[in-house]
């Protein structure tokens, strides 16, 4: 009878050792496990971070996750044996892959647990935005935008957030700031896209508070100065001629940049193309109900009231039509209007120039940089 | 009795015959669905917008025709459009090889549906204004339309190349 208690338990204590179940974290399936057959679930640290958006960092002192302004530190044990034993239960490595104690995970963080006999669920409400206020302490313009729980943010560019589960209603919303004039929001497949409007070009401090995250929002030091012409194109074909256009440009002393996205704050914003003949455009909306709010609304204000600070951010429309008109004399071709759609996030003088691709582009580009550096010199 | 009778006989016969009668909202208010056709064989002047063979604008040409069975104004339209242009100093709105635009409507607004292929082509802004204009006029000089979308691929697109189309073309009033 011991004899047969004894096999019984032999068989008993690896299948425990390996108890396995469903772990269902957000919308991801991943595998918990029970080490020791001790009722403590444990599961893949990556894995979960990423399905739930927390964050993730792995150091010698430990592993931390955290969640917006909550954190957990965790010890990384060399064996399962020696986690599931400590109090409170610690990470282990194997293979490989750290795995951590889900239950202490899931108070540190705020995370909604749930077991049953079949499958376990770890799931996170969805961080909806509530509300954003803005002040001016001190020259800069501080943000604090709250939401309905704790949420980390990853920067996609210049004042450009995602917030990982986050959610709201996609719109705009002005702000009255000394730089800031609008938060926008974007729905994103992981989650709400900010962009804080105006913050393009400036020195800019974030982090996550209590339910929300903070923003400091300034001018940059004396050293920094923004570039003056921001380069774009619309189709891949044309990336190698803004190439072209951009050197050509720094021939010339000015400080220029290729890029694919907005042109922030730069003085100036080209967007290449090809024509036969070369033609030169300016953006008109179709309606003019489509110039983006916060262009349309900070032209108005800098109509208003010509102030220092607003005239960082916009320029009249009438320096887009004085850029055109210096670029396409150059090419010897007049200025046409349309709705070019990126022509329309531009802030301040902006203009589509068409190369003649069976022109030489050489002297071309030559003449676009020249006719640039002409406007910049009258417009300082 | 016998009164009462008749009676009976008659508000019978009218309800049977109110059930027989259509909704009275079918008749006054018909559906806008699709593209509707008109009477077969009907001779209808088309105004079609092709670009200029300088590339410098649209040019209009009227042309004649008769409507096939389940043809409408639009579609013939659009039929002839994908022919080209008769009229000299005119050049085809899309370079020959590119799929016809698919065209339909529905509560005032025109449908162009362009495949996927448009947004490959060369194009730079002149001759995707001229392309965009084209079909958009020549919608909205064949139809009661008062506004046309255009789509890519069957969905709505922020832009085909460089051209927003977003907001929908307009008939100026």
């Amino acid at each position: 009878m011991v004899r047969l208690a004894l096999i019984l338990l032999a068989l008993l204590v690896p299948a425990l050792a390996q108890g396995e179940k469903p772990l269902l974290a957000g919308t991801t399936t991943l595998s918990a496990r029970y080490p020791y057959g001790r009722g403590i679930s444990y599961g893949p640290a990556r894995a979960l971070a990423r399905a739930l958006g927390l964050g993730y960092l792995k150091t010698a002192s430990g592993l931390y996750l955290t969640l917006g302004a909550r954190g957990i530190r965790l010890l990384v044990l060399p064996s399962d044996r020696e986690a599931v034993r400590a109090n409170p239960p610690e990470a282990f490595a194997e293979d490989g892959v750290i795995y951590v104690p889900l239950k202490r995970v899931a108070k540190a963080l705020g995370i909604r647990y749930v077991g049953s006999e079949a499958a376990l669920r770890m799931t996170l409400p969805q961080a909806r935005l509530v509300s954003s206020t803005l002040s001016t302490p001190q020259g800069q313009d501080w943000l604090w935008v709250q939401f309905s729980r704790d949420a980390n943010a990853v920067p996609l560019g210049e004042g450009t957030f995602l917030v990982l589960g986050g959610t709201a209603e996609a719109g705009f919303k002005p702000l009255f700031g000394r730089y800031l004039f609008g938060l926008t929001t974007e729905a994103h497949p992981l989650g709400l896209v900010l962009r804080l409007e105006g913050a393009s070009g400036l020195a800019l401090d974030w982090g996550p508070g209590p339910g929300g995250l903070w923003f400091a929002i300034g001018p940059k030091p004396p050293s920094f100065r923004p570039r003056q012409v921001a380069v774009g194109y619309d189709r891949p074909e044309d990336k190698p001629l803004a190439k072209a256009l951009v050197a050509a440009l720094e021939r010339t002393g000015l400080r220029a940049a290729l890029t694919a996205g907005p042109p922030g704050l730069a003085a100036v914003y080209l967007l290449v193309g090809r024509e036969s003949p070369a033609a030169v455009y300016r953006y008109r909306p179709r309606d003019p109900a489509a110039w983006p709010a916060f262009i349309r609304r900070a032209r108005e204000a800098l109509a208003l009231n010509p102030d220092p600070a607003l005239e960082q951010q916009v320029a009249p429309i009438a320096a887009s039509q004085a850029l055109a008109e210096r670029l396409a004399k150059a090419l010897g071709t007049g200025v046409g209007q349309a709705e070019i759609r990126k022509l329309a996030y531009a802030p301040k003088a902006a203009a589509y120039v068409g190369l003649d691709p069976n022109a030489d582009p050489a002297t071309a580009l030559n003449r676009v940089a020249a006719a640039v550096k002409a406007y910049l010199e009258a417009n300082p | 009795m016998r009164i009462a009778a008749l009676l009976f006989a008659v508000s019978g016969l009218i309800f049977f015959l109110v059930t027989l009668m259509p909704p009275r909202d079918r008749v006054e208010n018909p559906p806008r669905v699709e593209v509707q056709a008109e009477q077969v064989g009907k001779e209808v002047l088309l105004a079609l917008y092709f670009a200029r063979a300088d590339g410098l604008g649209l040019l209009a040409e009227k042309r004649r025709v008769q409507l096939k069975p389940g043809a409408s104004r639009l579609l013939a339209a659009f039929e002839e459009l994908a022919k080209g242009p008769e009229v000299a100093g005119a050049a085809p709105l899309w370079p020959q090889g590119t799929p016809p635009p698919r065209v339909f409507s529905g509560a005032g607004t025109v449908y162009i549906d362009l495949d996927p292929a448009y947004a490959r082509l060369p194009l730079g802004v002149r001759a995707e204004s001229l392309l965009l204009y084209g079909l958009a006029n020549t919608a909205l000089a064949n139809s009661d339309a008062d506004e046309v979308r255009i789509l890519v691929g069957g969905t709505p697109r922020p832009v085909l190349v460089h051209l927003s189309l977003i907001e929908p073309f307009r008939r100026r009033r």
